[in-house]
């Protein structure tokens, strides 16, 4: 992930359908950040909305000389503070309602209810343990497990490689930490 | 050779599956030293094991949802078509709530003029009143005072009062609970006052069958044993000198040399018609109409006319045999029952005498109840060690089983 293409200035009858780099910038990365946000929210539609939400933002911000430099990582900061924010935010009634509604779910359709339920709950505690860490740190573990290289990381956050390799050590402590902390070993 | 970094090892970790000329020779420099250092493989083992541990929660987050498509270019369309409404809103709101820049002056200059116009006062011209007073309506508003509110309001209050009054003395709980709570101590002290000696009654008489009545003349001393009774002619030289003397008789004091019943009338001396050894028309050793040894019309000791009573040294007569009393067919048949209080005399023979009925309960039972107590066997009152006749009251009572 470099730092891409610019945007062009919004014409003045604010049609952003014409601009090209818009478009091929959401083309090449809304479905990758719908699914890191997908990993960290749990509920796809809540994660396309987001993923909506931080592309709006960048168009906001296109005037900006910072976003103009590196447009996908200003992106994929946006995204992923919005993605803690929901996570932080989401209350947990809401959670357990969205969370009884996919249990049902995968009870009729799959063939181990259990699994996929034990599943399920193992992916609230990593997420609930994510949402107790620095937003940077949440983010090079998040976008760590969904595939990203330390490249493209380190061009999202704006750091240099060996630095992220240190972020990422830390980062990794803090979540053992925390995890254990909470659940213990038994996992 | 220097130990490793957690940067040196941290990149070794994440970059190990990458072949590229930078982490290939990373990697080789890394596994040198790891096996030259032992320190540096110790924490080394720590971190690979953090970040096993920590990869392997957090590929949990992986679902079966991310599998599904994705509506790329609906979700484009829908960002090229929202509309900043919010913020257009926004700013116009925002744009009328503000204070206007001319009006609002910073706090600074407003202290600055305060201080000013506290040591330098402006000079102002002299006010000159240029308004005129107006006569205004009364504070009280468009209602005023009416002395016809004033007498309606009172007439209104007078008569819920009297409702109120009326309506709430006359409930019957209100009643209650005001008897309930109204406390009238009992002015009964009877049960608290000292018992009343009872004064012994009773009369006297006697005589020497003389045609004239008993003079008059002083009651002789009372004593508890009479041994010589009262007479108008003495005995002027008797062998052994006794006073004559009354039955504790309560003395009536007349200033006469010579013995007699005090209420009569002045005469000649004259012991009386009656009989026995006395003064008067009686048969007893007393003074007066009756047959005791006391004076009055009565028949025992002491003053009066009737017998003695329980009391004042008389002892109550006890009954030492009885009959119980039969009940009557009619009282039977009507199945009643109640008492019949029966006063008689108890003589100093122990017998019943003078019987009669003080409270009645009719059907026959008045009858029965005396027949009964007839039969009945008493020891008399006693007097001084003498049993004397004594008045006393009983109740028979009839009992249905």
């Amino acid at each position: 992930m470099s730092s891409g293409p610019t945007f062009r200035a919004r014409g003045p009858g604010g049609d952003r359908s014409s601009d090209p780099v818009f478009e091929a910038l959401f083309i090449e990365h809304y479905p990758r950040l719908v699914r890191t946000l997908l990993r960290l929210i749990g509920n796809p539609a809540q994660a396309e909305e987001l993923a909506a939400d931080a592309f709006y933002k960048l168009y906001q911000h296109r005037q900006s000389r910072r976003s103009d430099e590196n447009p996908a990582g200003w992106l994929y900061r946006a995204a992923m503070n919005l993605g803690f924010d929901a996570l932080r935010a989401d209350s947990c009634r809401l959670r357990r309602e969205e969370r009884a509604g996919r249990e049902t779910f995968m009870n009729d359709t799959l063939e181990n209810p259990l699994n996929d339920l034990l599943a399920e709950e193992r992916r609230d505690r990593v997420r609930a343990v994510i949402a107790q860490l620095k937003p940077v740190q949440g983010q090079v573990l998040l976008m760590g497990s969904s595939g990203y290289s330390c490249k493209e990381i380190a061009a999202v956050l704006g750091v240099k490689p060996d630095s992220l390799y240190v972020l990422i050590a830390r980062a990794k402590a803090q979540f053992e930490q925390k995890y254990l902390r909470l659940y213990g070993r038994t996992q | 050779m220097s130990c490793l970094s957690i940067r040196e090892m941290q990149g070794y970790l994440e970059e190990r599956h990458l072949e590229t000329r930078e982490t290939a020779g990373m990697r080789q420099t890394v596994e040198h030293h790891l096996v030259e250092c032992e320190r540096c493989r110790g924490a080394f083992d720590r971190l690979a094991a953090t970040n096993h541990r920590v990869n392997t929660w957090l590929s949990a987050l992986a679902s079966p949802l991310e599998e599904e498509q994705v509506d790329v270019m609906g979700a484009l369309a829908r960002v090229v078509n929202r509309e900043p409404e919010m913020e257009t809103v926004m700013t116009d709101h925002l744009g009328r709530l503000l204070v206007p820049g001319a009006v609002e002056i910073p706090w600074y200059k407003s202290l600055f003029e305060n201080i000013k116009e506290a040591i330098n006062p402006p000079q102002l011209p002299p006010l000159e009143l240029t308004s005129q007073p107006i006569a205004v309506k009364s504070i009280w508003g468009m209602y005023e005072r009416d002395k016809r509110s004033n007498w309606m309001s009172l007439a209104i209050h007078a008569s819920v009062a009297v409702l109120l009054l009326t309506v709430l003395s006359q409930h019957e709980k209100i009643e209650k609970k005001i008897r309930e709570d109204l406390h009238i101590l009992d002015p009964n002290i009877k049960p608290y006052e000292p018992p009343k000696e009872l004064a012994a009654q009773g009369g006297g008489g006697g005589g020497a069958h003389a045609p004239t009545p008993m003079t008059k003349g002083q009651l002789p001393p009372r004593t508890l044993k009479q041994f010589i009774p009262p007479q108008v002619v003495m005995n002027e030289k008797p062998l052994l000198a006794v006073t004559p003397s009354l039955v504790d008789v309560p003395v009536p004091k007349v200033d006469i040399n010579q013995y007699g019943d005090p209420l009569a009338h002045l005469g000649l001396p004259s012991n009386g018609p009656g009989s026995g050894l006395g003064m008067g028309s009686g048969s007893g050793g007393g003074v007066g109409s009756g047959s005791g040894g006391g004076f009055g019309p009565g028949g025992g000791g002491g003053v009066g006319g009737g017998v003695y009573r329980v009391g004042g040294g008389v002892s109550a007569p006890s009954v030492l045999f009885k009959v119980d009393p039969e009940y009557s067919e009619e009282a039977r048949k009507a199945k009643y029952s109640g008492t019949v209080l029966i006063q008689l005399i108890v003589d100093a023979n122990g017998k019943a005498q003078n019987i009669k009925v003080v409270r009645s309960l009719g059907l026959g039972l008045d009858e029965k109840a005396m027949e009964a107590v007839a039969k009945w066997k008493f020891k008399p009152g006693m007097k001084g060690g003498v049993a004397v006749a004594v008045q006393a009251t009983i109740e028979v009572n009839f009992r249905l089983l």
